[in-house]
């Protein structure tokens, strides 16, 4: 998947994230990787059950290696709910690779995901949490120019219920939505039997992106319609707690926004970062999901497409593959030299024991008959080996 | 401002998508129409144009590597990417056609034979029309095909019919009408908004200078 010298990037990159769930509140999860075909062909999903790898187990009952990390982890929570055995905890992450062949040749069999799910009560406090948590771990990364565009799953279904349309005809419409093709998308809706409002409104669907404020008092007027006053209502919170969270200058809303899932059923988003042609990030909330599995739940999660990730850190910040410290020595003082680096390793410094200095490092401590560290063109001497801890543990101190 | 990158298809909707830019006093002086030039920057360094292969502008815009492009309807409708479709500048007009000979009898045929340099679009058309289709895939020369047998009709882009009639050939079906479409980027629309809906403007507005032009 990766060349080796960006594994030690991939794995900062993980541990960075890693962390930043972690002071949220979540629990790391482990997702099998073998399910059965039927957890998938009965969810309509972006990805088409054709891309799946199937595999078939003894018994001859088939199964599919994860294309999703989602779906399993909604269905062993449902399961869970079921025994009535109350699980430990609500918050989940999960780092797993993904699955999934491609038509496109260029694309990988394997996708590493990185993402959480989030099992809170739905309220938009929680939609705006998840929300400015991705934010964070983006920050963290030094990724600090990220966007979010955030959309509403059901708001052009919603408004389009009341007409009794055929599925191709939705299907049409959406994939005109989704290309902000305005002009083919106006010249359909004419063809079919909508009232002028909704035709109105579903017209103007791809101009509906920007800051809250200015799409709302946009959609005014037609909040009479049912389903934009229950949208516009409940974006305009998360709208709020965005602010609270001081993500705002993130966030960009756009009604146009369509995803493949059809499990969501509130707030949808995903995330952009510069030089990135797609997105790095995608998510909703899918409370309706868990009905499918027999159990009812509210569930908010995204994931992070590792691979698109790596591009974008890689353009901000390129990582040093440098040795902390290097210890060279022969073999008589071998002993010495484990001794030092089991101390150093014991206070968390990265410690390679060589015989010549081959490895790209920052210290070189050369331990013989004297100690001596050599350190950004300046050499230091020094009596004993506790001497040379007590350096790096000042120096840590200082840092 | 951020810079950004335009696709444009070589040959004649590049130099026309420049004569409607340059309308809008957005100019790139180092081009010219036999350049041998890839990437040229516009006068201001504000935007970088690239000169492509038609085929190739939606994988360009797809994948980011331009933030806009500008290529023919019928590109997009055989090889649907996950781009916007902004913008229609009406240059380029022409038709996508189901050609053959004059006394081709399509229907009284089990099976028709295709020849295309459009297959996606082929195959979906007949599909929809409930008839069964081989389809053929050419790059070049479509017309040659029912000339010599290996094929009973053809789908290919028709603009004044002179090469079909010069081979003795007609429009059987239209299937749809074709010109040139502003595509973005999706990721480019949202970390350039501001670029991008700005390029935008100047096409349709530039477009509609040219028009008023020609008018009057």
């Amino acid at each position: 998947m990766f060349n080796l010298p960006n594994e030690k990037k991939y794995g900062r990159i993980v541990q960075t994230i890693a962390n930043r769930f972690e002071t949220y509140g979540y629990e790391k999860l482990k997702v099998d990787a073998f399910e059965r075909y039927e957890l998938y062909a009965n969810v309509k999903t972006e990805m088409n059950v054709k891309e799946t790898i199937k595999v078939t187990d003894y018994d001859g009952e088939l199964l599919v290696v994860r294309p999703d990390v989602t779906l399993p982890i909604a269905y062993k929570y449902a399961k869970q709910l079921e025994l009535a055995i109350s699980p430990s905890y609500e918050r989940y992450y999960y780092v797993e690779e993904v699955f999934r062949q491609s038509f496109e040749a260029s694309e990988s069999i394997e996708k590493m995901q990185m993402g959480v799910e989030c099992f809170n009560p739905s309220s938009p406090l929680i939609d705006a949490e998840t929300i400015a948590l991705a934010s964070h771990a983006l920050d963290d990364l030094n990724v600090t120019q990220h966007q979010f565009e955030i959309g509403f799953a059901t708001f052009l279904k919603d408004l389009l219920a009341p007409f009794a349309l055929q599925e191709k005809q939705v299907e049409k419409i959406e994939s005109y939505v989704r290309a902000k093709n305005m002009a083919e998308l106006a010249t359909y809706i004419q063809t079919l039997q909508l009232d002028e409002e909704t035709a109105n409104i579903i017209a103007n669907i791809p101009t509906y992106y920007g800051n809250f404020e200015t799409i709302a008092q946009r959609l005014e007027p037609y909040a009479s319609n049912e389903a934009v006053k229950a949208t516009l209502d409940y974006v305009k919170d998360v709208n709020e707690y965005l602010q609270l969270f001081g993500v705002e200058q993130h966030v960009v809303f756009d009604f146009g926004l369509i995803n493949r899932m059809d499990y969501y059923s509130h707030l949808i988003f995903q995330a952009y970062v510069d030089g990135v042609g797609k997105p790095v990030l995608m998510g909703g909330r899918y409370d309706r999901l868990g009905e499918r599995f027999g159990a009812s739940f509210p569930a908010i999660g995204f994931a992070f497409d590792l691979e698109r990730l790596m591009e974008a850190v890689s353009a901000v910040k390129e990582d040093s593959t440098a040795i902390e410290i290097t210890i060279i020595t022969e073999e008589a003082y071998l002993k010495e030299a484990v001794q030092l680096a089991n101390e150093l390793r014991n206070r968390n410094f990265e410690a390679v024991i060589g015989k010549n200095a081959i490895l790209e490092t920052i210290h070189t401590v050369t331990l013989g008959e004297e100690i001596t560290l050599r350190f950004n063109g300046t050499t230091e001497r020094f009596e004993q080996i506790d001497d040379c801890i007590a350096y790096f543990i000042d120096k840590q101190g200082a840092m | 401002m951020k810079e950004i990158t335009l696709a444009l298809a070589k040959g004649r909707v590049a130099k026309q998508t420049l004569a409607i830019l340059e309308e809008m006093s957005v100019k790139f002086s180092e081009f010219t129409e036999d350049t041998r030039k890839l990437v040229i920057w516009d006068d201001s360094k504000k935007v970088r144009l690239i000169l492509v292969k038609a085929v190739d502008v939606p994988t360009y815009v797809e994948t980011g590597a331009a933030d806009i492009g500008i290529v023919g309807k019928d590109v997009i409708m055989e090889d649907a990417k996950d781009v916007y479709e902004l913008l229609d500048l009406e240059i380029s007009r022409c038709k996508i056609a189901v050609a053959g000979f004059p006394e081709e009898e399509m229907e009284k045929r089990s099976s028709i034979i295709v020849a295309s340099k459009y297959p996606n679009i082929a195959k979906r058309y007949f599909e929809s029309k409930g008839r069964q289709a081989d389809i053929i895939k050419l790059n070049g020369s479509i017309e040659l095909a029912p000339l010599i047998g290996m094929s009973h009709v053809i789908v290919d882009i028709v603009e004044t019919g002179n090469t079909l009639r010069e081979n003795g050939l007609v429009v059987l079906e239209e299937i749809a009408e074709s010109s040139a479409r502003v595509i973005a980027n999706k990721a480019g629309y949202a970390t350039k908004t501001e670029e991008v809906q700005k390029m935008i403007k100047q096409l349709r507005e530039g477009m509609a200078k040219i028009n008023e032009n020609r008018n009057s």
